[in-house]
């Protein structure tokens, strides 16, 4: 089982201090990913997905209340190391990140070259300029930015071309988990299909495990072995995207998939209505349960994870104890 | 139902000079490239393309907020260009302006009953009574019901939907005929999207209002409009009834556009999308020729990179701007 065990998440919190009270953004999420495995973590804004991603790669802000769990890459239990350690020994170069909205926070006054080969730099010890240019020129190669590009700056780039760039930044230190939040959501519809071959050729080449943040779940699909769905700062929904997309489980996860147009084939869309609940004292049951069409009497305490298929998980009552859909 | 014809836009440029030093003219921006159509009152029509392809240009044309370079605009038959000032006061209070950015489009100092009291003022509603009347109907319109909970609150206090939803009272509340829509609902959740669509087409049908939709979205259009226009690179290049443009795209960009769109399906991972190359045209110096063809997989040399293309009619309703569908085009590449 220990290639299904690659990269292992357990019992994460992430709690941030407010003046109003303590946000829960990731509030007990655990989850496990194969090896050169992509999963997508799906879920409108505010659910804490990218919160998620901070709490993966431990770049949190100063008002952190609560961040605890286990997060175990390979061997490593990351979560056990110091700051220092977490920095030097994981950060980029084990797990690295693609932020959001990362193609237009570039350096202006850094040329290509040298902003993709800084990683490097600042994160393998003792590598020469020499050599971490030169493997700034692989990196740019993989995902496809032309020889000539490397000496221009970020504004003479085109949204994908710089989005390609950051890219290649999280991928020339050669980590083992690659991070991606949102990095298709700024772009053009076909700039974006480009983006997306871009990382499905990585993926397919190197083996390079992926985690896709996201709330387009169209363009999710391009990549998705896995599909987890968060709520409210949890998760309520883990699948092989092939049992996603065709039968998801959680009502929620039901309801956004009925919420998606589709081009090719024609359905009648529907929406949720309601918001989600704040993150300051969520409700202590069910957090979908005051936008739920199938509530009952037990959604008022907090449903359990049901393993309804081997690879499955929903964190709902509806399959409680073999009440299988 | 006779069609009557609510706007009548004839060969719209609006070009941007750009200049140096303040002063040196070095040439224009051509966002809008000579755009032709109808819109019927009671019609929703989405104009579709990528971003830079001169969509929002042309929704800010039509709503006066931009001058036209060369064309016309003619609203209910009159000319946009022979208004006076009051005249212009009339036409934007006919036209109502539903923004990107429901964050940014409404002050933060006001609130919800000060938001749609403003247009009423202007336009001279002098009554309170029948102002508040109306700021009601409108929050009505658009379900921020109980309106009481909503007249006092500041944007802050509102969801994102709920705040799309208060741009669109806004829009609405002067009874316009018609609503420029510039990218809606792009800044919403997926879940809240579909509320906010369909809760302007229920708003369209109850007050037989054109629309005209402008989105780079090509999913949310199937289900929205009767009409869909794609533009790249500041022209129309195709236009067609929605179901025949998404079944029968004609011209090779709106069959990209179309390929690039992934519909949820596990099935996508397994296959690499097809992608013309290149980027789209600067509008500053647009190709010669069709300006789609350094990047058309279909182009025919010594024609598509040489002359414009005509607007061939394909099919009833259906028009596309390429050479593959003009018949004397066809025999020229056959000779070449």
């Amino acid at each position: 089982m220990s290639a299904n065990d690659f990269f292992k998440v357990e019992n994460l919190r992430l709690y941030f201090r407010t003046r109003n009270g303590s946000v829960q953004a990731v509030d007990n999420v655990s989850f496990r990913l194969g090896e050169g495995r992509t999963m997508t973590v799906l879920g409108e804004s505010g659910c804490g997905k990218s919160s998620l991603a901070k709490a993966i790669l431990r770049l949190l802000p100063r008002n952190v209340e609560v961040y605890q769990g286990r997060i175990v890459l390979g061997e490593l239990d990351t979560m056990s190391l110091s700051d220092e350690r977490f920095r030097k020994e994981v950060r980029w170069t084990k797990i690295a990140l693609v932020p959001q909205a990362a193609q237009n926070a570039l350096n202006p006054v850094l040329k290509v070259a040298d902003q993709i080969a800084e990683p490097l730099l600042v994160h393998e010890r003792g590598i020469t300029k020499d050599a971490a240019l030169q493997k700034a020129r692989e990196a740019a190669r993989i995902v496809g930015i032309p020889l000539d590009f490397l000496e221009r700056y970020p504004f003479e780039l085109s949204g994908g071309m710089r989005q390609r760039v950051t890219i290649a930044m999280a991928l020339v230190t050669e980590p083992e988990l690659v991070v991606l939040d949102e990095p298709t959501s700024a772009l053009d519809v076909l700039t974006q299909a480009n983006v997306m071959n871009v990382l499905k050729r990585i993926k397919q080449e190197f083996g390079t495990t992926f985690i896709l943040i996201t709330h387009d779940i169209g363009t999710a699909s391009e990549l998705s072995d896995e599909v987890a769905v968060m709520y409210a700062g949890q998760m309520v929904e883990q699948a092989p995207a092939e049992k996603f997309y065709t039968t998801p489980r959680h009502p929620y996860s039901q309801k956004l998939m009925a919420s998606v147009p589709t081009l090719r084939e024609e359905k009648d869309l529907e929406f949720i209505p309601g918001q989600p609940p704040s993150l300051i004292n969520p409700p202590k049951g069910c957090r979908f349960a005051e936008r739920c069409p199938s509530r009952f009497d037990k959604c008022s305490a907090d449903p359990p994870v049901v393993q309804v298929e081997p690879d499955q998980f929903v964190k709902c009552w509806l399959y409680e104890e073999g009440e299988d859909g | 139902m006779a069609k009557e014809t609510l706007l009548q836009v004839r060969d719209l440029h609006t070009w941007f000079e750009l200049r140096k030093w303040g002063f040196a003219r070095v040439g224009y921006v051509r966002a809008v490239d000579g755009v032709t159509f109808n819109l019927d009152r009671g019609e929703t029509v989405a104009v579709v393309g990528e971003s830079g392809c001169g969509k929002s240009t042309l929704a800010k044309t039509i709503l006066g907020l931009h001058k036209p370079t060369r064309g016309e605009i003619y609203f209910d038959g009159k000319p946009l260009h022979k208004l006076d000032t009051a005249g212009m006061k009339w036409y934007r209070s006919q036209v109502g302006y539903v923004q990107q950015d429901p964050y940014g489009a409404v002050p933060p100092f006001m609130n919800v009953y000060r938001i749609l009291e403003e247009p009423l003022i202007i336009n001279g509603v002098k009554d309170p009574k029948e102002r508040e009347q109306r700021i009601r109907r409108a929050l009505e319109d658009v379900k921020l019901a109980p309106v009481e909970d909503y007249l006092p609150k500041f944007p802050h206090q509102l969801s994102g939907g709920q705040q799309q939803r208060l741009v669109i009272a806004r829009a609405i509340i002067l009874e316009p005929q018609l609503i420029v829509a510039d990218e809606p609902v792009s800044m919403l959740d997926a879940s809240v999207r579909v509320e906010i669509l369909q809760l302007l087409g229920r708003i369209q049908r109850e007050y037989n209002l054109g629309i005209i939709y402008i989105t780079h979205d090509l999913a949310t259009v199937s289900y929205f409009s009767q009409r869909i226009f794609v533009m790249y690179g500041a022209k129309i290049v195709e236009q067609a009834v929605t179901k025949d443009l998404v079944k029968n795209p004609r011209h090779p960009y709106t069959r990209a556009l179309l390929a690039a769109i992934s519909d949820p399906d596990a099935a996508n991972a397994h296959t690499f999308k097809e992608v013309p190359p290149g980027e789209p045209p600067s509008l500053l110096k647009p190709p010669p020729g069709c300006r789609f063809h350094p990047r058309c997989p279909e182009a025919i040399a010594g024609v598509c990179n040489v002359q414009e293309p005509p607007q061939v009619v394909v099919d009833e309703g259906h028009q596309t701007a390429c050479w593959l569908y003009d018949k004397d085009g066809q025999a020229e590449a056959e000779a070449v």
